[in-house]
Formats: structure tokens, C-alpha cells, sequence
């Protein structure tokens, strides 16, 4: 039997309820690379339906990854809406819209043979074993795609096409030196990569103890991804502004960053990788400010936050089966004036760093965070100097957004956030 | 599944691995006193693992064609260029069902949610701001056939609760978490009213409490960081890949790696949060001992691993699911009880903390650098336990810290997480007694 999900369309208007269906069919080939040898794929595909149904007011949800039997997941929806009390908040899904033709990847991502990946991979040894001191003891190349289907009672009737591919890579040299890197794209992979994560390999084999102390801090577009990824994911959720869980629920319009920082949420910049023609419940993606010359523009709202909070839909609902939750689309941080070898050489002492370790544990609420630094360096007189080891930072989210300068060239940090180097006055620096 | 291993076999795969996983869950979501989410799902998904000229490959789909699969198994074989170490391992049969006193699926859904509502009010917490309840149970099938003569049936019951609460005053605001999951039915609810309490509390003390002072002191650390200690700071670097792949603990079977009276063990048999049956790979689980009085005894393994390292396989091949690669996984893993009572390790520090709880860390096994972040400790002066801090977190590497373990308490508790490694995630139980570390790096912002 064939699945068609307009088979389930015509059995949730048989039921008379307010339906919106969000059917998603993805493949996904893996490899995993082990001592300079490719030694394992899978390839697979699945498919998921998730239903939500609202009578009189009453929200249920169900999905199923048993499409065919897709009856049984819309029953049990509707058995669900009918135990759920009423829902004051929820108005009606989201409106018909109209949407603009973006290009959201590579279609050559999707045309490589297994033979050609498989070259790529062995390129991809080559390169970081041309030094035989170097051993890339484990990562893969995983590639994904996922046909993605939006239907709802309201007139949303949106598909899309996605599809990107990955490399994460663990090199050592001797026993003592080791670095872990990873590159994601909606377009080819760029075997210079490779080339990258071999320099800050062998950046990282002298290391040196830091002493405690204050410090400035530069922070590498990864790092810099890692601490704006946990600032706006947490305080510019539009539901922690509105139940008063975010710092910044009283900001709206207030100076709280660095006059230096502006970021805006573009989804529409072609084949970037949280780029998409609408989000997760068909609402057309636009693009917004957040943060304007420190100055606190707007958050991010799903369809019913954005109702039960009575501000607009900007688009922002992520989901990966029935639920919205809400996620940013492409962050961009707008660059500043000065190279990344003029902020270096405006170092007097400070740490540069790289990769920061458990972003996790950080108090998205408080903003407080104590993080290992996982690649890093000591500037002393404008200099790079030894790799850190044993070395944390401590400080908070909010305190070190407000001083910051940012270089002119900005690259994909990680998470769909695109951002220049960025340097902090101030930063606890514990070592010994 | 029988015919399709022969279907394999005649395709001319010298290994044919098949697997069902077939599960119901349902989920409830608790908001400020309101319901947000219930949601109800189910999911099935089938595999077919392959040795083909030598080489390894794995297929999955959620229709359960196996010819089909098998077909793209073998097909994506050919990505290989290095053949599969693969152990031979007679196969067991066995069929296990998780033993439960009531079945969460007889508990209607208006029972739970009303049960929910009840808990998300905590009148008497005047700082709580917010309670967020989240109710989880499952009910899992698990099938493994292989043409090695393994038939293996797993019938699993889940239940947990995750319990945030929010306290406020003026602009600062705390939030504490507290965590049920066992596989059992829904009687691990009994405690889901001291479990949310207990987050409340901790919650308003929090908003108390001052900020760490960044240093290095003797520590003193509860069952939950030592069990987080434990699992990420030694047991990854046991996982032979890793060790193999130049973790720490490379080289070292046989020599002292901590005090004389450490010992560790991994153990998927003890029914917590980490209990398997059988691993994914159909090994029984069993006890292993991975230090022994400070020495390094064992690695855990794959039936993969087992047979590069020439060693036995240990129970610890696992998977996220049936569309992922079988890597060497901890279970239940935990630091085994010492002699020493609380009162006595606090009593011996003069300047230092005492951490509870955890909020997670990170490990790179290679270089042997950790970072964990407690959820709150209590500074220590003179042998008593003083004011409390907020979210200190302990850094250092495993190396130099596991000789400086000067005391275990005599009691063992558990706790109950979730382990990423490749981009996979599985159940772990974890567990310690207290423990006195003489020497390590506090971090906090003072």
C-alpha cells in the first residue's frame, strides 16, 4: 500500500475538526572513518506524521512513524483533544500564505554516487595524512535529505525539500595531541577543510597552564557561535519572554548589548543552513532584527506563543514530529571594522578561544556560565602564543554581549549561526 | 525474520543481522498549572546488518521489507575499504520482560494528567514561579535474529518524570531540576511528590545562594556528580574505540590509574536506568569490573572491539536504535563503596566544597580534560559544611585526579542520564557514594 497523505487530509475532514499535518520523509546515509579507513555505512530512509487536531478549543496531538496505519494516529489525536481541557490561548493554525521561491541547497549534494563519496572520503584521509604523524582516528561524512509536507485547515499547503551534508573528523598526532572538528553545508563539502583542522592540530600541540586571573577574551566564530547560540536560544524565545523566564522580557527597545552587535534572523540567504521558504507550521519566513546596535528588536515566536502572547508570528516554529518548539532560523551577526589580526595585535593579555567545552551546563535563566576551553590560546603582547590547557572561563551571557568588538569577516560558526571573530574586555580566566 | 536470514545468506552475506523495534509512548506536558502537550506516538522501525566480501553494512526502513533491505545492506557495503572485524559468537536465545506492578497503559490519560496538575501546584513554594512537569512512559518490542543463532525478545516498560521549577525574586530567578526514569511500570510515581518538592526547594535556596570562588580545593562530591564523574571522566575513556583511539586510559590495562581504594564496575544487569538484558548485538550484559583497587583491569567491549583486541565481548555493544552503528556503550556504570562516612570526609576538610547534583559536563578522553557543572555545593570550613553556591563546576584531568580520591563513603546511590557519543544517544545509569577528592579546580565567578 502507497501512502498518501492527502488520504489523510480527506479523513480529517470526515472527522470535522481543525487539522494541521506536518509529514516528513527523510533518508539518511552514514559512514564512520576509523585509523585513515573507511569502515562503515548504513543507508536508510523513514518516514513521520504528526497530527494535531483541535475541537472546540481542545488540543491533541499524536504521530507515528506506521503512516499507513494513519488512521489509528488521527483517532487517537481526536481521543486526545476531547480529554484535554479547553485551551485559551489557542486561536487557529496558521493562515494560507504565500511563499517565495528560495534556494535552500545544493541539488549537487544529492547527485553524488557512493562512488564518488567514497572517493571524497579518501581524499579527505589523504590530505590530513599527507603529514604521517597524523591519524584521522574517527569521524564520517553523513549526508540527509528530507521531503517535508505541511498541511492544514486553515489552507497551509506547503512542501519543501531539503538536503545537507556533514564531515566530523578526530585527529591525533603522537599520543598527547588531538583535535576535533566538524563541517556542515546545504552545498558540497570543500576538501580545504581538511587542511584547516590539520593547522589547528598542530596549533594545539604545545600547551601551557594559565594562571587565574582576569583577561581579555577573543573568541573564534565557532566559540562565538557556541555562547550567542545559548544567549538567543533561551532569552530571545518568545515563550521565555512571555512567561517572564527570560532576562530580556522587559527589554523590547532597550540598549542591553554592546552598541558594536547587531544580529539579524535571515532564513531567505540561499543554501545557508537554516535557510527555508517557511517554518515548521507554514508560516512564511521573513527576515527580522534581533539585536540592532546593542538595542534589543525583537524575538522569536511560533504561531501559538505568538497568538497566546498577542504579538505577530515571525516564523520561528522547529519541529521534528508533532510539537512546535521555537528555533532561529540563519543568525547573522553583522561584522565590525577591524581585522582579525587588529584585534589580536589590541591585546595586552587575553585568551583566544577556539572551542569552549558543555555549553549544556550553562544558566540559560541567569545567564552565569563556568565553561572549559576545548582549543585555545594565551595572547600576551598582541601575540598568539602556546595552547591553554586545564583552563576555564567564567562570566555571563548578558555582562559580556554588552562590551564587545567585532573583526570584518564573518563565517559559519556552527548551528546556523554566521558571525565574526568577537572580542570581550573583561573575562574570568581560571587556570592554576 | 527466520526466512529473510536465509534470503541474506543465499545473497551471499556471510553475516545477516536483522532487527523490529516497535514502540508506543505517550507524553505529558505540564506548564504553569496548565496542560500544554499530550501527545500519544508510536513508531516502528526494521534493519538488516550485513557482512559482505568482508565488508559491513547496515540498511533500515520503517516498512519492514526485509529483501528490500538486505538488498540496500549489501548495496552499501561497497562504501568500505576496510573489512569488518567481526567475532564469531554462538547465539543465545532468550525472551525478558520487564517485571512492573502497574501498566502504565491500564492508567487512563485523564487519570495522568489530573495526577500532573496535582503535582504543577505547589502553593506552599511562595517563591515558585513556574512548574514544569514532564511525564514520559513507554512500551517497547525489541527483536534481534542473527545467522549465528541468536533469537532475542525484549519487552520493555519505561516510566519518568522531569521536574523544572522556577523560583523568583525581584530579577533573579533560579530553577532547579529533579529526574525519575526507571524501567518500570507507573508505581515510580510513588515518589513524584518528594521529587517536585525537592526541585521547589532547592529552587528558592538557590536564590540565596552566592557565586563560587574560583580555586583549587579539596572537594567533596555527592552521589550524583561522582556517578556523572564516573561515567564521563573514566568509563568513556574504557569504551575500547576510544581507547584505542588514543583515549587516557590507551595502554594503561594492568597499571594504577587511581587511589588503592578506588574500584569501578559497569554493570548492565543492575535493574537502574542502564539495565539491557542483552546488548545490540545479543551479548548478555554482565559485571565488569573496570578498576580494581586503583588498577586498570578492563575496557569495555563490542563483539567489533572484542575482536581487534583480541578480548571478550562484555555486553556493551549498543546502538541508539536499529539504523545506527553497534559501538561500545557503558550501561550502568559506578565507583563500588568504600569505608568512609560522610560525616567523617566533611569533618576532615578545612577549606573547601562540598558538590551535589550535576548539570551535565564534557570530556575529551583523549586529552583527559573534564568540566562538570554541579547544581549547587556548600562551602566547607573547618569540617563543617557552611553557606551554600551556586552552580560551581570541577575541572581537571582524570589522570591527576583519580590518585587524589582519598575517601569513598559506604553508601552506593544511582542516577539515571542520557549518553551521547557519534551522534547517538542511549539510557545510562550512573552511580557513586560521596568522595573526597584532596585537590581539584573549582570554577565559579568570584
Amino acid at each position: 500500500m502507497s501512502f498518501d497523505v492527502q488520504d489523510v487530509v480527506s479523513y480529517l475532514k470526515s472527522k470535522k475538526v481543525e487539522y494541521d499535518i506536518y509529514y516528513d520523509e527523510s533518508s539518511v546515509l552514514r559512514t564512520s572513518i576509523e585509523k585513515n579507513k573507511i569502515v562503515f555505512a548504513s543507508d536508510g530512509d523513514s518516514k513521520l506524521l504528526g497530527i494535531r487536531v483541535v475541537a472546540d478549543r481542545k488540543l491533541g496531538t499524536s504521530l507515528t512513524k506506521d503512516v499507513d496505519n494513519f488512521k489509528s494516529c488521527v483517532d487517537n489525536a481526536i481521543k486526545i483533544a476531547k480529554l484535554n481541557n479547553k485551551d485559551k490561548y489557542f486561536k487557529s493554525f496558521v493562515a494560507s500564505q504565500k511563499y517565495k521561491n528560495i534556494k535552500a541547497y545544493d541539488k549537487k549534494i544529492l547527485d553524488l554516487s557512493d562512488e564518488e563519496i567514497k572517493d571524497f572520503m579518501n581524499e579527505y584521509i589523504s590530505r590530513i595524512t599527507t603529514d604521517k604523524r597524523i591519524i584521522f582516528e574517527s569521524g564520517g561524512y553523513t549526508r540527509g535529505s528530507a521531503n517535508t509536507r505541511i498541511i492544514n485547515s486553515e489552507g497551509v499547503d506547503a512542501e519543501f525539500l531539503s538536503a545537507s551534508n556533514s564531515m566530523s573528523a578526530m585527529l591525533t598526532m603522537g599520543d598527547k595531541n588531538s583535535f576535533e572538528g566538524a563541517d556542515d553545508s546545504r552545498s558540497l563539502l570543500k576538501l580545504e577543510k581538511a587542511d584547516e583542522f590539520v593547522t589547528r592540530l598542530k596549533e594545539s600541540v604545545e600547551k601551557q597552564e594559565v594562571n587565574t586571573g582576569d583577561g581579555m577574551l577573543l573568541l573564534h566564530p565557532e566559540a562565538a557561535a557556541q555562547l550567542l547560540s545559548s544567549l538567543i536560544g533561551f532569552s530571545f524565545s518568545g515563550e521565555n519572554i512571555g512567561l517572564k523566564k527570560s532576562r530580556l522580557y522587559n527589554s523590547l527597545g532597550k540598549q542591553e548589548f554592546s552598541k558594536n552587535i547587531s544580529v539579524t534572523d535571515d532564513a531567505s540567504v540561499a543554501n545557508l543552513l537554516g535557510t527555508r521558504k517557511c517554518d515548521d507550521e507554514g508560516f512564511s519566513s521573513k527576515k527580522m532584527n534581533l539585536i540592532s546596535k546593542g538595542l534589543v528588536k525583537g524575538f522569536l515566536y511560533d504561531n501559538y506563543n505568538a497568538k497566546r502572547f498577542g504579538v505577530k508570528n515571525t516564523g520561528h516554529a522547529s519541529r521534528n514530529g508533532v510539537n512546535p518548539s521555537i528555533y532561529h532560523s540563519n543568525l547573522i551577526v553583522a561584522t565590525g571594522k577591524n581585522t582579525d589580526k587588529r584585534l589580536i595585535s589590541s591585546i595586552d593579555y587575553g585568551l583566544y578561544a577556539k572551542g569552549l567545552m558543555a555549553l549544556h551546563t550553562v544558566d540559560s535563566v541567569s545567564g552565569n556560565f563556568s565553561l572549559g576551553v576545548a582549543e585555545g590560546s594565551i595572547i600576551k603582547n598582541g601575540e598568539v602564543g602556546k595552547a591553554v590547557k586545564d583552563t576555564m572561563i567564567a562570566g555571563n551571557l548578558f555582562e559580556l554581549f554588552k562590551d564587545i568588538e567585532l573583526s570584518n569577516k564573518a563565517v559559519h560558526g556552527g548551528s546556523a549561526i554566521y558571525t565574526p571573530h568577537m572580542l570581550s574586555k573583561k573575562i574570568k580566566i581560571i587556570g592554576n | 525474520m527466520q526466512e529473510f536470514i536465509k534470503y541474506g545468506e543465499k545473497k551471499g552475506a556471510s553475516f545477516v543481522e536483522l532487527k523490529s523495534l516497535e514502540s508506543k509512548n505517550t507524553g505529558i506536558q505540564i506548564v504553569n498549572k496548565d496542560v500544554k502537550d499530550i501527545t500519544q506516538g508510536r513508531s516502528r522501525i526494521f534493519s538488516a546488518r550485513v557482512i559482505f566480501n568482508g565488508f559491513e553494512g547496515l540498511a533500515y526502513s520503517d516498512n519492514p521489507d526485509f529483501k528490500k533491505i538486505i538488498d540496500k545492506a549489501i548495496s552499501v557495503s561497497r562504501i568500505m575499504n576496510k573489512k569488518a572485524d567481526h567475532l564469531v559468537v554462538p547465539g543465545i536465545k532468550k525472551k525478558v520482560i520487564t517485571s512492573f506492578e502497574i501498566d502504565p497503559e491500564t492508567i487512563n490519560l485523564e487519570e495522568k494528567k489530573e495526577t500532573l496538575l496535582r503535582l504543577a501546584n505547589r502553593s506552599g513554594f511562595k517563591k515558585i514561579n513556574s512548574v514544569e512537569l514532564y511525564y514520559a512512559d513507554a512500551v517497547k518490542k525489541y527483536n534481534i535474529v542473527n545467522s549465528e543463532g541468536a533469537d532475542l525478545e525484549w519487552d520493555d516498560v519505561s516510566t519518568g518524570l522531569f521536574a523544572t521549577a522556577y523560583a523568583k525574586e525581584g530579577t533573579n530567578i533560579e530553577k532547579h531540576m529533579t529526574v525519575i526514569r526507571e524501567h518500570q511500570g507507573y508505581e515510580s510515581m510513588n515518589d513524584a511528590e518528594n521529587k517536585v518538592n525537592e526541585a521547589c526547594k532547592i529552587a528558592e535556596e538557590l536564590l540565596k545562594a552566592d557565586e563560587a570562588r574560583a580555586g583549587n580545593f579539596p572537594v567533596i562530591v555527592d552521589h550524583e556528580l561522582g556517578g556523572t564523574f564516573t561515567h564521563e571522566a573514566v568509563g568513556h575513556a574504557c569504551e575500547a574505540d576510544l581507547a584505542m583511539q588514543g583515549s587516557v586510559l590507551k595502554g594503561k590495562i594492568g597499571k594504577k590509574i587511581g587511589s588503592s581504594i578506588l574500584n569501578i564496575a559497569d554493570d548492565g544487569t543492575v535493574k537502574k536506568w542502564g539495565w539491557l538484558p542483552f546488548d545490540d548485538e545479543g551479548t548478555e550484559t554482565q559485571r565488569t569490573i573496570i578498576v580494581e583497587n586503583g588498577v586498570l583491569v578492563s575496557y569495555i567491549h563490542s563483539k567489533e572491539t572484542a575482536a581487534m583486541m583480541n578480548a571478550r565481548p562484555t555486553g556493551n555493544g549498543r546502538a541508539e536504535g536499529p539504523y545506527q552503528r553497534i559501538i561500545p556503550r557503558m550501561t550502568n556504570t559506578f565507583i563500588l563503596p568504600g569505608k568512609d562516612k560522610f560525616e567523617g570526609m566533611i569533618k576532615s576538610v578545612k577549606n573547601g566544597y562540598y558538590l551535589k547534583g550535576t548539570k551535565g559536563g564534557q570530556v575529551d578522553t583523549n586529552k583527559g580534560e573534564f568540566l562538570f557543572n554541579s547544581n549547587y555545593g556548600y562551602e566547607i570550613k573547618n569540617g563543617e559544611l557552611g553557606k551554600m553556591v551556586k552552580h560551581p563546576s570541577l575541572t581537571g584531568n582524570i589522570l591527576e585526579i583519580l590518585p587524589r580520591i582519598s575517601m569513598i563513603a559506604n553508601k552506593l546511590d544511582y542516577g539515571a542520564g542520557t549518553c551521547g557519543k557519534n551522534g547517538q544517544a542511549v539510557p545510562v545509569g550512573d552511580g557513586s557514594p560521596s568522595f573526597k577528592i584532596d585537590l581539584a579546580r573549582v570554577g565559579g565567578s568570584k
